[in-house]
Formats: C-alpha cells, sequence, structure tokens
C-alpha cells in the first residue's frame, strides 16, 4: 500500500520533470524566484530598519551636540560627536548604583523564577496528583486577571510586612510564580516538559531515583532550551519592570535604574552643583542608552542561544 | 519518603511538593488581595491610617456607571483601540513570519532584531522615545515622500492628519509585535514539510497551501498569540485604563475602595473579553494529532 504510493508519487514526479520545459521557461522561473527572494529582503529589511529604529534614535541622538540637535542637516551620524550627554547622565542616574540595583535585582528574580518555575512546571507537567487540573485551570485564570485588580492590596501586604523601600517586593513574585508573567513562563517550561518522553522517568525510577532527583539531574539538563528562553524573558520584564518599583520603593537611592530614567528630568534638576536648567534631548537619550546598555549587551550576547532555543521549547505545540 | 507509603500516595505527595512554591504565591499574592480588593470594593474607607472602613454596598460600583464622567470614555477609547490593534498585530506578526520562514541565511540574525524593541523596554524606553517624537520620525522617514505631496495637494490638512496619526500608531503596533512573530516562527517551523510536499505534488499553489495548510495549522498558535496581544495590552502601562486606575487609587485622591471597584469592573471586562475570544475561536482552531 505504502510502497504503491510512492510509486504514484515518483511516477507524477516524473511526469512533472518530462513535461517539455523550454530554456526560457526555465529563465523565466529562475527570474521569479530570485525576484521573489529579492522583494523579500526588502521587506524584511526595510522592517528590520523599523525595529531596530529605537535602538539607533537613541543612540544617534545622546552623541549629537546641541548645536547638531536644532541642525535639521544633521539626520543621523553626528559630525562632531561628544560624550557630555553621557558624563552628565552618569553622575545624574548615579549610573552604578543604578545598575547594580538593577542587575542585583534581576539576575536573583530571573535566577530563582527560572529554577522554581521549572520545578512547579515539572509537577504540573509530568506528575499526576489528584486537583492539578484545577490548579493548571486556576493558573490560568490567574493570567488574565490585570495587575491593577490586586494592586491595592498587594501594597497594604508590602506594607503589613514591612516589605516597603526593599527589594523583596520585585524578587519574591517571580519566585513564586506570580502573575501574567509567572504564568506564561511556566506554560512555556510545561509545554517543554510534556514533550518529553515518559521512558527518561521509568528507567530513572528503575534505578532507584525519588522524583526530585529525576528532576534535578535527568529533566532540568534537558530543559536547557526552555530554562534559557524563560531566564532571558524574566531578566528582561524584571528590569523594565515600572509598575512594583514605584510601589514599594519610596526613597531614591534605592531607585532601580528604569525608574531613574523615567524621574530623569527631576533628577537633573536636583542635581547639585546643576548649571543645566533644562533637559537637552541628547543628554535624556544618553540616559535612556545607558538605561537599556547592560540588557542590550546581554541580549547580544545571548541572542543566537535565544532564538535558536524558541524553536526548541516546542511553545506552540 | 520510604514511610511505608504506596508508590501512589508518594506520587500525590511529591506532586503537591513541586507545586508548592506556585501554591503559595498564588495564595499569598494572587487569592487574599483579590479577595480583599473585592470587599474594599463594596466598602468605604473613612480612614486611611488605619484603614477603617465601613460597608457601602454598591455604591462605588453605580459611582462608576452614573457618575464618573472619566470611565466609560476611557474604557471605549481603549475597546476601540484594542479591536483595531488586534487584528493588525496579529495579521502583520504574521506576514513577518511568513517571510521570516522563507529566509535560510540570515534568520537569526532577523529574528534577533524583530525582537529588539521587548528587550530594550516592554514600556518605559518605548513611551520616552515617543515622547521624544521618535514615533513620528520612524514613519516619517519612511512615508515623507507621499505626505509631502499629499500635503501640496488640495486635499491638504484634511487627510494628512489622519493618514499621519495612523503611522505613528502603526509604528506603535509594529514595535509590539516581537513576541508574536517570534510564536508564530516557531509554529511556522513545527509544521511538518511533507504536507507541502504532498500539496504540492498534486498541484496546489502556494495560495492555496497557505489557506488550507498553514492557516489550519497555525490556527492554535493564532489564538494563543491574540490571547497574548489582549492581556499585554491591558497591563500595559501605556494603557488609559490602566492610568485611570493607578491613578484613582494612588494618585493623588487616595481612593483606594473606589480603584478597587474599578478594578474589578476592569477584570470583568477582560475576562468576558477572553472567554468570548476563546469561545468564538473555537470551531476555528485546529488541532492535529491532538494528544490527551
Amino acid at each position: 500500500m505504502n510502497e504503491g504510493l510512492a510509486a504514484a508519487i515518483g511516477n507524477r514526479l516524473a511526469q512533472l520533470r518530462a513535461r517539455p520545459m523550454g530554456n526560457w521557461e526555465h529563465t523565466w522561473r529562475v527570474f521569479r524566484r530570485r525576484l521573489g527572494t529579492l522583494l523579500r529582503w526588502i521587506i524584511l529589511l526595510d522592517f528590520a530598519y523599523i525595529f531596530l529604529f529605537p535602538v539607533i534614535f537613541m543612540v544617534t541622538t545622546s552623541i549629537k551636540t546641541v548645536h547638531e540637535l536644532n541642525n535639521p542637516a544633521v539626520n543621523w551620524i553626528s559630525r562632531t560627536p561628544t560624550n557630555e550627554g553621557y558624563l552628565l547622565a552618569l553622575e545624574v542616574l548615579q549610573y552604578f548604583d543604578g545598575v547594580r540595583v538593577s542587575l542585583g535585582t534581576s539576575v536573583v528574580a530571573a535566577v530563582g523564577q527560572t529554577l522554581i518555575g521549572a520545578m512547579v512546571a515539572y509537577g504540573f507537567a509530568r506528575i499526576r496528583f489528584p486537583g492539578r487540573d484545577f490548579l493548571f485551570a486556576l493558573l490560568l485564570f490567574t493570567i488574565v486577571v490585570p495587575p491593577q485588580t490586586t494592586m491595592v492590596p498587594q501594597f497594604m501586604l508590602y506594607t503589613d510586612l514591612k516589605w516597603t523601600n526593599t527589594y523583596l517586593p520585585l524578587i519574591l513574585p517571580p519566585f513564586l510564580s506570580y502573575g501574567v508573567r509567572g504564568g506564561i513562563l511556566l506554560i512555556v517550561f510545561r509545554q517543554f516538559f510534556r514533550g518529553l518522553p515518559y521512558e527518561l522517568e521509568d528507567s530513572a525510577h528503575v534505578d532507584g531515583a525519588g522524583p526530585f532527583r529525576t528532576f534535578w539531574q535527568i529533566m532540568l539538563p534537558l530543559a536547557k532550551p526552555a530554562i534559557l528562553v524563560v531566564m532571558l524573558f524574566s531578566l528582561v520584564w524584571t528590569w523594565n519592570d515600572n509598575f512594583t518599583p514605584w510601589l514599594v520603593l519610596r526613597d531614591n537611592t534605592l531607585y532601580t535604574l528604569t525608574q531613574r530614567m523615567e524621574i530623569f528630568n527631576s533628577l537633573l534638576n536636583n542635581f547639585s552643583g546643576s548649571t543645566y536648567t533644562r533637559l537637552e534631548e541628547n543628554t535624556f537619550m544618553a540616559a535612556v542608552t545607558l538605561t537599556v546598555l547592560p540588557l542590550l549587551l546581554i541580549y547580544l550576547f545571548s541572542q543566537r542561544y535565544f532564538t535558536q532555543s524558541i524553536d526548541r521549547t516546542g511553545l506552540v505545540e | 519518603m520510604r514511610l511505608g507509603l504506596s508508590l501512589r500516595k508518594q506520587q500525590i505527595i511529591w506532586g503537591y511538593i513541586f507545586v508548592s512554591p506556585w501554591i503559595v504565591g498564588t495564595l499569598l499574592l494572587f487569592a487574599w488581595p483579590l479577595i480583599r480588593s473585592l470587599m474594599l470594593s463594596f466598602q468605604r474607607v473613612t480612614g486611611l491610617v488605619q484603614l477603617k472602613s465601613e460597608w457601602a454596598g454598591l455604591t462605588n460600583y453605580s459611582e462608576a456607571f452614573r457618575e464618573d464622567v472619566r470611565l466609560i470614555p476611557v474604557l471605549t477609547e481603549t475597546l476601540g483601540d484594542l479591536a483595531l490593534d488586534l487584528p493588525l498585530i496579529l495579521i502583520f506578526s504574521l506576514i513577518m513570519a511568513i517571510l521570516l520562514a522563507r529566509v535560510r541565511r540570515g534568520q537569526t540574525t532577523l529574528r534577533a532584531i524583530f525582537f529588539m524593541p521587548v528587550v530594550i523596554g516592554s514600556a518605559g524606553v518605548i513611551q520616552e522615545l515617543l515622547r521624544a517624537g521618535a514615533g513620528d520620525e520612524v514613519m516619517m522617514s519612511t512615508m515623507e515622500p507621499i505626505l509631502v505631496s499629499a500635503e501640496s495637494s488640495p486635499l491638504e490638512g484634511g487627510i494628512v492628519t489622519p493618514i499621519q496619526a495612523t503611522l505613528d500608531r502603526l509604528t506603535l503596533i509594529i514595535w509590539r509585535t516581537g513576541v508574536q512573530i517570534l510564536l508564530f516562527v516557531a509554529g511556522l517551523n513545527s509544521i511538518p514539510p511533507s504536507l507541502y510536499e504532498a500539496a504540492y505534488v498534486d498541484g496546489s499553489t502556494d495560495w492555496e497551501a497557505f489557506w488550507k495548510i498553514t492557516l489550519p495549522m497555525l490556527s492554535p498558535v493564532i489564538l494563543v498569540a491574540a490571547i497574548y496581544t489582549l492581556v499585554d495590552s491591558f497591563t500595559d502601562p501605556l494603557n488609559k485604563v490602566v492610568d485611570y486606575i493607578m491613578d484613582v487609587s494612588i494618585g493623588a485622591s487616595l481612593r483606594l475602595d473606589y480603584g478597587a471597584a474599578l478594578g474589578w469592573i476592569y477584570f470583568l471586562l477582560v475576562f468576558v473579553l477572553i472567554v468570548l475570544l476563546v469561545r468564538l475561536s473555537s470551531g476555528l482552531v485546529f488541532y492535529a494529532g491532538e494528544r490527551t
């Protein structure tokens, strides 16, 4: 039966090939294919420009001089690049303090979210226990509740626990896979674990490994693609979070980098010994560039693995 | 775990141990605040310091619908924007993903570029850039010739302004498609090539293959992307409703009770929309090789 089908397909292909195809027709086909590729690349590159635009805009504006900012003839590249915007922004942001805060909280949050999240998702994906489906439905439910609905009581909770002005409210929710984002990342992990063969656990069980050991030594190392994806997302989301920090951090020496960037204008005005009265665009763009720089570097180094990992996570099955 | 428990019981215990961090998080950070906010929405806060409050019935809700002049416009505007943005985001990211999936060399780099706006600022940075006028500029530089010719024409004003507004929107929309493109490319890569080979052998064109293979095979991903877009736009700080709720509850007026009621109205709206989306799409989504 199968061979018959294969033979039929073979015949059909042979027929197609045998069809007289003039030289002209061949040329036309090749031309059309090349034209298609060319058009595709033109469209893709055009959109790549739009996607890269924020970065290009930010960086080119930040190195322009004040004079050039107002000169419409200087479109992109500054002829007299300056670093004065950066020098001022570094001081006003108290950049290295900010980096320490942001990097510290996001790295800790990302590592915790990834490891604990993997464990939770493994439980949802591979261990059968009563109530699992109900809990998972609840998980889906938590994703659709906007954080603004629970914002006020959460703030009260943090106040009761005396967690205001600490970084715990930034770190603990990711650790416990809380909220929209926690839920999405759990689903990524769960999908990944569901795709792995059951023989892995069976043989581990036969060899006497308990569930935790099976998870930690066998399943987790296999989940590298999912780990990378989750970790990057978690890092990016914690870094860029401009909701929770405003809720709990009152003292502006504790502010994350993103917060510092958002209040840059007032930071500049309070900046002691400042002779600057108004905020120039180049300084502000320098501040914005500095704010995303660490994240951008991390992304640039991991993007190759990141995009490859996306395919392997079985995210979309 | 050698307490003489049966294998099945051990498994159940382990199951709960594995998911316990999530259970704790949900109880502490989700369930309890959710209940408290529901209670708060039916109360009137009388003392902010000790947070004294009294039962107020439905007054907060009736105020929202009868007296609040800002809520309804903000809600309808957000819903209107969403009705426009959602299909645009989905169609745009699908087209980009299809173009991308056909590229052999350079796909990784292009995908990395398309994900860039997600990395540099889910909200904050993009917001600042828009304020600095980056939004107008990107579209203006690609569309300038068209607009200039329109400006000098008799249609001036009448047509240019709405076009410009749409272009600004489009830029924002394009920047929001990073995750969706990623999802779609992953989805496209997971469609077995043998399906297309079989179709082409039977004389199908690319166009037919798209409607009969790509779209049905991709439909679950489209649903996921739609839900993601919906949830994402409902939590976006650029969203006017979010802005309003924040303003009411932790802004100058500090009306925690009314903010909680607004939060609940908003949540119910989101919930209904998502249920509708899932319901409406249930006949359209095709699950190949559905497993139990």
